[in-house]
């Protein structure tokens, strides 16, 4: 596996057996094959856990939403699928993470590798100080592309898979923090695709940007899930509604650990969720 | 405890639900009164008051539809919205039934009733009891109750197949009265359909209490 760096020393797990295609409401099929496996995963700071117990099926091409209110854990848990919580100091994980048949929590995994497989975009846009196409060519000029041809092939497919070479073919060397937030989140998006991962995570993508530059955003996500794994984390539950297929539930209780209450395809979590605490929350009725 | 104002919102839609439910089950209670007396101003006054249902519906949707727009519901709160968007359509639709059985006692003019009706009043008591218990039951959120209801709607299907087979031999016996006969046919296929609208609000009841949209009981007209 190309983000294992010790295939021979990390334990495999036989990969989940395939389910056949669930339907959500409207009747379209959804993906029930699982891309990422999350197994009792708990993730401490210090001596004080932050997430405990998360056991969870992310499925192939198919968005995610993690929600739940502040401080339930949703970033922290998000942040698993690419080792990002390895970056703080004290953070500790614990627990499987199951992506191609390898624990990706493993001591031996490549991280920068995993993350090339496994993207993410940020809560704020953050594009480099740098222009529009030097911003997408930037992590393929780090995996060695160096022919200008092939640069901008990839920054062509891959600003018009981010539905944004319309608006930018004609600015590609103009600085990414020329153009407006809602191009620049999606420029973020386009930079995170042009290293070729399979799985997104995305941490609030929204929360800083006007309606519109969200709908683009939501819709370019439902564009992206026919190819990728898409995991995303939003405090708009009429986002989550509108954008995933499975949703996911956290809450921390008075210990203010973390922990998932429920999870299952968004149309059912929407209208008939099974845990009494989800309902409250979807509804308004939390504390 | 958050959203104070839809949870009023919420509760004053089921208060019309239920007075809406009251309006619809004294049109039939009246329209079938009037039929039995003879009674031709109770059964203009049924079909005058059809139009106040008509508009109590509409009222009632229209409240449903901005709180859908404007309080975005979700779970347990928009199954009950649905409920009551589909339990008005049903409503205004019985009354309907209830109006056209107001129309019937007016276009049988002078003409008597046979003696043998006893399954035709059967059937209004039992539509009228069971509407009244499925609105009890959508007040109460009680799934079970609506699925009892739902199995008593063979009842009336049994009491309307004596009937139409007691009134079809009339008209053999009898081939002057078909006119008459068949006016009284129409009648007992209003009850019908309202013991059988009865049992459709009884399985919005149960999809706004599970979550679980089921066909509980297949008409057989």
């Amino acid at each position: 596996m190309a983000f294992d760096s010790t295939v021979q020393e990390t334990p495999r797990v036989a990969p989940p057996v395939l389910r056949p295609r669930a339907r959500d409401g409207a009747g379209l099929a959804i993906s029930t094959e699982v891309r990422i496996h999350a197994e009792d995963v708990g993730v401490r700071y210090g001596e004080r856990p932050a997430i405990e117990d998360v056991t969870l099926d992310v499925h192939d091409r198919a968005v995610t939403a993690i929600i739940g209110p502040s401080g339930c854990g949703k970033s922290t848990l998000l942040r698993v699928f690419n080792r990002m919580n390895d970056l703080i100091p004290a953070a500790r994980s614990t627990g499987r993470v199951i992506m191609d048949g390898v624990d990706i929590l493993g001591r031996d995994i490549d991280v920068v590798r995993l993350r090339r497989h496994v993207g993410m975009v940020f809560q704020k846009p953050n594009p480099f100080p740098a222009s529009v196409y030097d911003n997408v060519a930037y992590g393929p000029r780090q995996h060695g592309v160096r022919r200008r041809a092939r640069l901008d092939e990839i920054v062509e497919s891959t600003l018009r898979r981010a539905a944004l070479w319309d608006e930018v073919h004609d600015r590609l060397d103009k600085p990414a923090f020329g153009i407006s937030g809602g191009q620049q989140q999606r420029l973020c998006i386009a930079r995170a695709l042009a290293v070729e991962p399979s799985v997104i995570l995305m941490d609030e993508p929204c929360s800083a940007l006007d309606p519109i530059a969200t709908l683009k955003i939501e819709d370019l996500m439902r564009d992206l899930a026919r190819d990728y794994t898409i995991v995303i984390v939003t405090h708009n539950m009429q986002q989550a509604a509108r954008v995933s297929d499975y949703t996911a539930f956290m809450l921390a209780g008075e210990e203010r650990v973390g922990r998932l209450v429920e999870f299952g395809t968004t149309d059912t979590i929407f209208t008939a969720p099974a845990d009494r605490r989800t309902e409250e929350y979807i509804t308004g009725r939390f504390g | 405890m958050t959203r104070q104002l839809f949870d009023k919102q919420l509760r004053e839609m089921q208060e019309e639900v239920l007075i809406m439910s009251s309006m619809v089950e004294k049109a039939i209670q009246r329209s079938v009164e009037a039929l039995r007396t003879r009674n031709v101003a109770m059964s203009d006054a049924v079909i005058a008051d059809d139009a106040a249902i008509n508009k109590k519906r509409y009222e009632i949707e229209e409240k449903c539809i901005h709180t859908i727009a404007l309080q975005q519901p979700m779970a347990a709160d928009l199954r009950v919205l649905v409920a009551v968007l589909f339990i008005v359509t049903e409503l205004e639709r019985m009354a309907d039934h209830a109006e056209g059985i107001g129309r019937i006692n007016l276009m049988l003019g002078e003409e008597p009733l046979p003696a043998q009706m006893a399954e035709v009043w059967e059937m209004a008591d039992q539509a009228a009891d069971m509407l009244r218990r499925a609105i009890t039951a959508f007040i109460e959120r009680d799934a079970d109750a609506a699925r009892r209801i739902c199995d008593e709607d063979d009842v009336v299907d049994t009491l309307y197949d004596s009937a139409y087979q007691a009134f079809i031999h009339m008209m053999i016996q009898s081939p002057s009265d078909v006119q008459r006969i068949t006016y009284l046919i129409w009648t007992s296929h209003n009850l019908e359909r309202i013991a059988d609208r009865v049992t459709n609000i009884c399985e919005r009841v149960i999809f706004m209490v599970t979550g679980v949209l089921e066909e509980i009981n297949v008409s057989r007209y």
